[in-house]
């Protein structure tokens, strides 16, 4: 198991890090694609007070549904990733260049589980997030 | 310490974050107030601070980049979360993007800026601005 205190910031941070992440993602993407909020509001199928509290500090009710449905109506994909997923993919790439094992031995042969790897004395790695095809990467 | 935590400290400023080529400072007599902020508070401010510094975008409930002029003609700008707002300007000091925060105003319990904060934000940042050029 992966201890979170390993983790320089504190859980409190990657919370109010994300969300701010999250915000300042939609806020460029909709600034890109010419969006106003109502328009958005209106692309997803909620009301514009939906949208102002995906905005507002506190966040509440912003689900991962509906974090994807925003990231759809915008034309856009979303994706989410981690400093270890990074790490993880790269090397599953490095190992099938050279054929050795495919992508799922790799990872079998990690014990990774569930998402987890649980064999990793590592620390804590916020998640990222970005959209297919944005330039954007929220949290670099 | 870095030379640029050198240079800040001689002006009477500390440093928040720095992020590549920028950084946002604080009065050093109004860093105790950041700290007296609660951490979820202090967390989110964190976080838009090193986006700051990064240059990505901040939203409107983010970042207020216009609270009026100073006397000394400066744009006041307002960092704010959680109804708390962080009053300060942007300026480049010794070949670093800064925004110096001059204020905080922890007590806001309405959406609209309080007039005397504002004004007493506005007086500072001429001070400090006055502090800099003499540096």
């Amino acid at each position: 198991m992966i201890d979170p205190r390993a983790n320089n910031r504190t859980a409190s941070y990657a919370e109010e890090a994300f969300v701010v992440d999250v915000q300042s993602f939609l806020h460029q993407l909709m600034v890109e694609k010419g969006f106003s909020r109502s328009q958005l509001a209106e692309a997803m199928g909620v009301s514009r007070a939906r949208i102002t509290q995906i905005f507002s500090d506190e966040c509440k009710n912003f689900t991962v549904r509906l974090l994807a449905r925003a990231v759809h109506a915008l034309g856009e994909y979303p994706e989410i990733t981690s400093e270890w997923h990074k790490a993880f993919e790269a090397k599953c790439n490095r190992v099938e260049n050279v054929g050795a094992l495919t992508r799922l031995d790799f990872a079998r042969s990690r014990r990774w589980d569930m998402g987890v790897a649980n064999d990793d004395a590592g620390g804590f790695c916020p998640p990222q997030f970005c959209g297919s095809g944005s330039q954007v990467a929220a949290y670099a | 310490m870095s030379d640029s935590d050198d240079d800040l400290k001689a002006i009477g400023c500390c440093c928040l974050v720095r992020c590549g080529k920028a950084q946002v400072a604080v009065l050093s007599d109004v860093s105790k107030d950041f700290s007296a902020l609660e951490e979820r508070q202090r967390d989110r401010f964190q976080r838009i601070m090193e986006l700051w510094c990064e240059g990505k975008p901040l939203t409107p409930e983010m970042m207020n980049r216009n609270e009026g002029r100073s006397k000394g003609n400066v744009r006041l700008e307002a960092f704010k979360a959680f109804k708390v707002r962080l009053y300060g300007f942007d300026v480049t000091f010794k070949k670093i993007r800064t925004f110096f925060i001059v204020i905080i105003d922890s007590a806001k319990k309405q959406n609209r800026a309080d007039k005397n904060i504002l004004k007493s934000a506005k007086a500072r940042v001429d001070e400090l601005l006055g502090e800099i050029s003499n540096d």
